[in-house]
């Protein structure tokens, strides 16, 4: 282990639109996330925190400035590049969970695994350990449909811990449950922070980002934290 | 993933759409259906026109004596042409190239034949020894009539296999036997046998100048018939044959009832060129149904793209490469392509074989079939046609952007 930042942003800027309708949706965000930091990221609707979450897992670009994951720059990456940095360095938890209906809990966690050079037996194995670890290996060949909304989220964190990734961004990820079962997940991100993992969260709820070990606020496209 | 992974996500995906998937598949499976079925009977048709001509030499020449319509140099109309055989040599003069030729005297009633085993009406014809191979007689027993049965007028004869069978029973059995034709005896020397159906096999050929002898002392016949070269002008053979006879008989060379000239070669030519248009013309309809089929194919997967957006994203989120999701649609329209096209060019090949052991047979059509290579063909257009009827979606979804495609609903 290395005491650098697992995240590192430096001065980055986004916009979107072309000159007459010019939206800047991130103007100079710099941030540092050391390895095994829970982070919550807050702000107000339009703040530019889903375009940061976007940018941080490598789904979209920015203008300028620098972002470097586990020491390493982002920056001109190919597509086939940041599909495979995605894949080996961070693990997403959705709020309406996207777990591909047609497949079971246990194929849907293994999904990220069939872009790997892992075989069959593997993945399933460590499928199966992930949906053990949530508490959901009972469920293994139950389907999303058969589910409910707070184990289809254990299934979708199992989907984002399965490649054993640096970090994991979690974009709203009690936004579609009841206090209850956010409760529950809460729980669950919790005990994987205990584990020393690194996750970065976005949440309008404050008793959620008050669980968080740091919260970021974003503002206008930028962080005051 | 492993290849079979790959194959068996791909099905799966097949199978979970299966209305969509069907209906893309019958696209495709009509379109090569229709395409192996047009060019069978493409074939078919032109098998038929062949077969038209296949009882006679494709560069022959008949020229048939007449009546008269116009007056000239002092004769009136209605005056009827007869052939003698000094005109073979003159139209052997005049036309280069001319061999096989021959008279062709039909005796004007069908006269009784017997022998020791039967009798019955048949049509005697008195030739010179080409006309068997402008007949494309095939001889099965015996020999056909030579140039030294024309010059010692020998009675001899020469009986179709329908004639032979029913005067001797066994065809076989009529060579060195005799028959009857007005009280003169002639010889069976020979027996053929002939495409051209049951009328020709009941003929029985005489030496034209044994005929003459015999039954007919007139010398006169009403159809001469010669093989010509194929790269004579059709119309100034017309031409050159009328001025020759119009001046050895008298008529006007502008007279067209006066003689009639078919020549088979200008009509098989004609009718080639025009089954050659029908062939093109089926070729580009099949062609155009089978893209029509491989359009549908891209089109529904468009359509399959836009409403597996939300999982497209979702597998880009999780690390698929865009190559990998191109790859996947591409193979997913493949399949469907290669499926169906198969299917499509079994069935029609079925159809085309069912319509061949059935026998159906017209004028104009007989035994249709696909050979291998327009077979080969084919698949090798589906395979390389459903590759690129899934080019076009495929890129599109490689495309996919992960963040709008997860807002998807």
């Amino acid at each position: 282990m290395t005491d650098s930042p697992i995240i590192e942003l430096r001065d980055i800027h986004k916009t979107y639109g072309g000159a007459e309708n010019c939206v800047r949706a991130l103007n100079g965000v710099s941030l540092a996330i050391e390895p095994g930091e829970f982070v919550a990221i807050m702000g107000p609707s339009g703040s530019g925190k889903s375009t940061l979450l976007n940018i941080l897992g490598i789904l979209d670009g920015f203008d300028s400035g620098e972002y470097l994951l586990a020491s390493t720059s982002v920056s001109g990456l190919s597509e086939e590049e940041a599909a495979a940095t995605r894949n080996r360095f961070i693990g997403f938890v959705f709020q309406s969970f996207n777990l591909l209906p047609f497949l079971t809990a246990l194929e849907n966690v293994a999904l990220p695994l069939t872009y790997t050079s892992l075989g069959p037996k593997e993945r399933d194995f460590r499928a199966m350990d992930m949906l053990a670890y949530v508490g959901l290996d009972t469920r293994a060949h139950h389907r999303p449909s058969q589910l409910s909304g707070g184990q289809c989220q254990r299934v979708a964190i199992a989907r984002a811990l399965v490649t054993r990734p640096r970090v994991i961004f979690a974009d709203e990820p009690t936004g579609a449950l009841d206090s209850g079962t956010s409760d529950e997940i809460m729980t669950l991100f919790l005990r994987l922070h205990e584990r020393g993992a690194s996750i970065v969260m976005v949440t309008h709820a404050s008793d959620v980002a008050c669980r968080a070990q740091r919260i970021v606020l974003v503002r206008d496209g930028r962080v005051c934290e | 993933m492993t290849f079979i992974e790959q194959w068996r996500q791909i099905l799966l995906s097949a199978f979970r759409h299966r209305t969509r998937t069907l209906l893309t598949a019958f696209g495709v499976f009509w379109g090569i259906f229709m395409l192996v079925l047009l060019l069978g009977i493409g074939k078919g048709l032109e098998r038929g026109v062949q077969s038209m001509f296949k009882d006679e030499a494709v560069n022959s020449v008949w020229v048939r004596a007449g009546t008269t319509s116009l007056a000239y140099q002092g004769y009136t109309i209605g005056r009827a042409v007869t052939f003698s055989t000094e005109d073979i040599a003159a139209v052997q003069q005049a036309i280069p190239g001319a061999t096989s030729i021959t008279p062709r005297h039909t005796v004007p009633l069908s006269r009784a034949v017997s022998s020791t085993t039967g009798y019955g009406f048949f049509p005697v014809l008195g030739i010179y020894p080409g006309y068997h191979t402008i007949e494309r007689n095939r001889i099965i027993h015996g020999r056909f009539i030579n140039a030294l049965d024309i010059d010692h007028r020998r009675l001899i004869a020469v009986l179709g296999r329908r004639s032979a069978e029913l005067l001797f029973g066994n065809p076989a059995h009529a060579i060195g036997e005799f028959i009857i034709l007005d009280g003169i005896s002639f010889q069976v020397v020979g027996v053929f046998d002939d495409d051209g159906g049951e009328s020709e096999l009941r003929r029985i050929y005489l030496p034209f100048t044994s005929l003459a002898r015999s039954l007919d002392p007139s010398r006169e016949f009403g159809l001469l018939v010669f093989v010509t070269s194929e790269k004579l002008e059709p119309q100034w053979l017309e031409q050159r044959l009328r001025e020759v006879l119009a001046v050895r008989h008298q008529f006007d060379p502008t007279d067209l009832a006066a003689v009639s000239v078919f020549n088979a070669n200008e009509q098989f030519k004609k009718i080639e060129a025009m089954f050659t248009g029908i062939n093109f013309f089926i070729t580009v309809v099949g062609l155009g149904t089978l893209f029509a089929g491989l359009v549908s194919v891209s089109n529904i997967m468009m359509i399959s793209v836009k409403e597996r957006k939300r999982e497209i994203g979702l597998r880009k989120a999780v690390g698929a490469t865009p190559r990998s999701i191109q790859l996947l649609v591409m193979k997913e329209a493949l399949l469907i392509a290669t499926i169906s096209g198969y299917l499509g060019l079994v069935v029609g090949l079925a159809v085309i074989e069912t319509i061949r052991l059935s026998g159906l047979e017209a004028e104009f059509f007989r035994d249709p079939e696909v050979n291998l290579l327009a077979a080969l063909a084919a698949l090798i257009a589906i395979i390389f046609g459903g590759t690129l009827a899934g080019l076009i979606p495929a890129r599109q979804a490689a495309k996919t952007n992960p963040i709008e495609a997860l807002r998807h609903d």
